[in-house]
């Protein structure tokens, strides 16, 4: 059978990926910006720039001064919407991530991170509260880091989990808690509750602080009360402007 | 027994108005000689383009590995977001045996214009906060994007060659590429006339807050991400240059075919040469009958717009124009006023010639706004 996707312009068959040489003085170079990990962290955030969906959020993380090691991600949250089909007590949550200009992810792991991030949030949003209705999550990045072919998910997921709670914010869903996450090396976890309940953890197979999981959280934590004051902080002030 | 009923006029907010009843806001609004964007009858929205850094070519000293954008533009058109990057791959073409020189086989028939000018091979995609198939507007934006890049002879398939170089290892490891088009060396002359590779660019476009019709923003921010545009210089290795790897088919008919690794330069870049005087930009036109019937009671001191039946609105926007204009023009036109795409769609209304004048003279300089901004948008 042909399975040739019709629907979108693919181009010849026959064309091959732009295959570039390895510069080698590149990959020392691009080595030192993932040791020194929390460190001059800048967040830019902007609510309700996606005008159709009820809750959208723009967050640009820059590391140090350098424009390049920029990651930008573009939440939007549609709902609650009524889903049709058999009643349903609770909302029903669901999370899409997409890569919009460099495709580097590969899909097995997208689906991961799509689980963790709507396991995250089934446990934050009050889904009692919306009853036969669906909330859909769609997470666009934008610009990602990543230079190596080996992908280094992490800030992109604790980017996702601070993007999705200030886009629940702006769509005014109700949450338990601003909930946002930590990074530390290559584990992420995500508090809530001023950092006494984790609501969720990431852990990387090729993480090298196997067995110390205390001090992962505890150094997680200090990350996750300085990103969470960055958007409360960003609510308020937006608030603020409002009135 | 009566029961005594009372009519009581409703009022809606506005945006409730507009989207209940779509057509009677406009007319209200029109009336007022406003649109439902609170933008006058002519009036474009403004634009704000950006490369948005994320091409490798965008940085001058950015890490490349794994950033394979050769070009791309963020456009930000009233709330319309559209990102578009421009990625590329490489195919090689079949050239016959007899065909050396393609220059002396191109001919100016009509029929063979097409042929000498290349494509991209746009994908759009429109947050509307589902997930599936694409949408038959998708489908039909990347077509007509497809089509428009083709027809317009925007990109010259010659812009699109790869000259390939060859990388030589000296004794003393020392590796150089020459190039055959920066130095006169004879080494790669050989390779160059039996084999033949070109570019080929892909344009993803995402597009974030739809609001009115996608085409022409669309479009606009392709031309900014082509002019952006970045070809990587190609070379293979010296020692896979000669290579020969004999296939046999079946025993019947044994050829030899050479394969070889194309590499990209990850330090040496080309611009992407357009043809610059077939860089157009788009922009849309409404025309619509104003209904005498709708407008509200008049204040004497009201300013009136002098209405002769049918009115000309520049650049689509908002549910409640999209919903009630049936008769749209789209016009691609460059800052000369060479005209590279021209639609009208009827739609009851005839679109007489003075509004046709109009809409071309408005695209005219819609473009060379436009026009000025990419120019500026470079530094």
């Amino acid at each position: 059978m042909n399975i040739t996707d019709r629907r979108r312009i693919l181009g010849p068959s026959n064309a091959k990926p732009l295959v570039f040489e390895r510069l080698e003085s590149s990959e020392q170079a691009a080595q030192p910006p993932q040791e020194k990990n929390n460190e001059n962290e800048s967040m830019y955030i902007k609510n309700g720039l996606v005008s159709n969906a009820n809750g959208s959020s723009y967050l640009e993380l820059k590391r140090g001064e350098s424009s390049e090691q920029c990651t930008i991600l573009l939440s939007s949250v549609y709902g609650p919407r009524p889903s049709r089909g058999a009643f349903s007590s609770k909302a029903s949550l669901s999370v899409q991530f997409k890569e919009v200009t460099i495709e580097k992810i590969p899909s097995g792991e997208l689906k991961e991170i799509c689980n963790f991030l709507s396991n995250i949030f089934s446990a934050v949003i009050n889904l009692e509260r919306y009853p036969k209705s669906g909330i859909d999550i769609f997470l666009s990045l934008i610009k990602n880091p990543i230079t190596s072919d080996e992908a280094n998910l992490e800030p992109i997921i604790a980017a996702c989990v601070n993007g999705i709670t200030l886009a629940l914010a702006d769509a005014g869903i109700e949450i338990f808690d601003t909930v946002s996450a930590g990074t530390y090396k290559r584990n992420v976890v995500a508090f809530s509750k001023n950092g006494t309940e984790v609501v969720g953890l990431w852990k990387d197979k090729e993480d090298d602080t196997a067995n110390d999981i205390l001090s992962v959280i505890e150094n997680c934590r200090g990350n996750y009360l300085q990103n969470r004051k960055g958007i409360i902080e960003y609510l308020i002030r937006s608030k603020n402007a409002d009135i | 027994m009566t029961e005594s009923l009372e009519l009581r006029p409703i009022t809606f907010h506005p945006d409730v108005l507009a989207r209940i009843a779509p057509e009677l806001s406009m007319q209200r609004h029109l009336s007022l000689g406003l649109r439902p964007s609170l933008r006058s009858f002519e009036e474009f929205r403004n634009v704000e383009i950006s490369d948005g850094g994320l091409s490798f070519a965008s940085n001058a000293d950015i890490d490349r590995k794994g950033n394979n954008i050769l070009g791309s533009n963020v456009l930000k058109c009233g709330k319309t977001m559209v990102v578009t990057s421009i990625t590329g791959g490489i195919v090689e073409e079949n050239i016959s045996g007899s065909r050396v020189d393609d220059e002396s086989t191109e001919s100016s028939n009509r029929a063979d214009r097409l042929s000498r000018f290349a494509q991209v091979h746009p994908v759009v995609e429109v947050e509307r906060g589902r997930v599936g198939a694409p949408t038959d507007e998708e489908m039909t934006l990347s077509q007509r994007l497809r089509d428009c890049v083709l027809h317009s002879g925007l990109i010259p398939k010659k812009a699109l060659d790869v000259a390939v170089g060859i990388r030589s290892t000296d004794s003393e490891g020392i590796s150089s590429i020459l190039y055959p088009d920066e130095e006169e060396n004879t080494i790669s002359s050989g390779l160059k006339s039996r084999r033949k590779w070109s570019y080929v660019l892909y344009a993803k476009i995402q597009v974030f807050s739809r609001d009115g019709p996608l085409f022409e923003i669309c479009w606009n921010s392709l031309i900014y991400a082509l002019k952006t545009t970045q070809l990587p210089r190609a070379f293979v290795d010296e020692r896979t240059a000669d290579l020969k790897i004999p296939v046999s088919m079946r025993g019947r008919s044994a050829t030899f075919r050479e394969t070889f690794d194309i590499i990209c330069d990850a330090s040496k870049f080309q611009p992407l040469v357009l043809n610059e005087e077939n860089v157009a930009f788009a922009s849309n036109f409404a025309i619509i009958d104003v209904d005498p019937e709708t407008e509200l009671p008049k204040d004497e001191d009201e300013m009136q717009v002098d209405q002769g039946g049918s009115v000309l609105l520049a650049d689509i926007q908002g549910e409640a124009e999209e919903a009630s204009v049936f008769s749209t023009i789209s016009i691609i036109s460059s800052d000369a006023g060479r005209l590279k795409h021209f639609k009208v769609i009827g739609g009851g209304l005839n679109a007489s010639m003075e509004h046709l004048k109009k809409s071309l003279n408005l695209a005219k300089l819609r473009a060379s706004d436009l026009s000025a901004k990419s120019s500026s948008g470079d530094r």
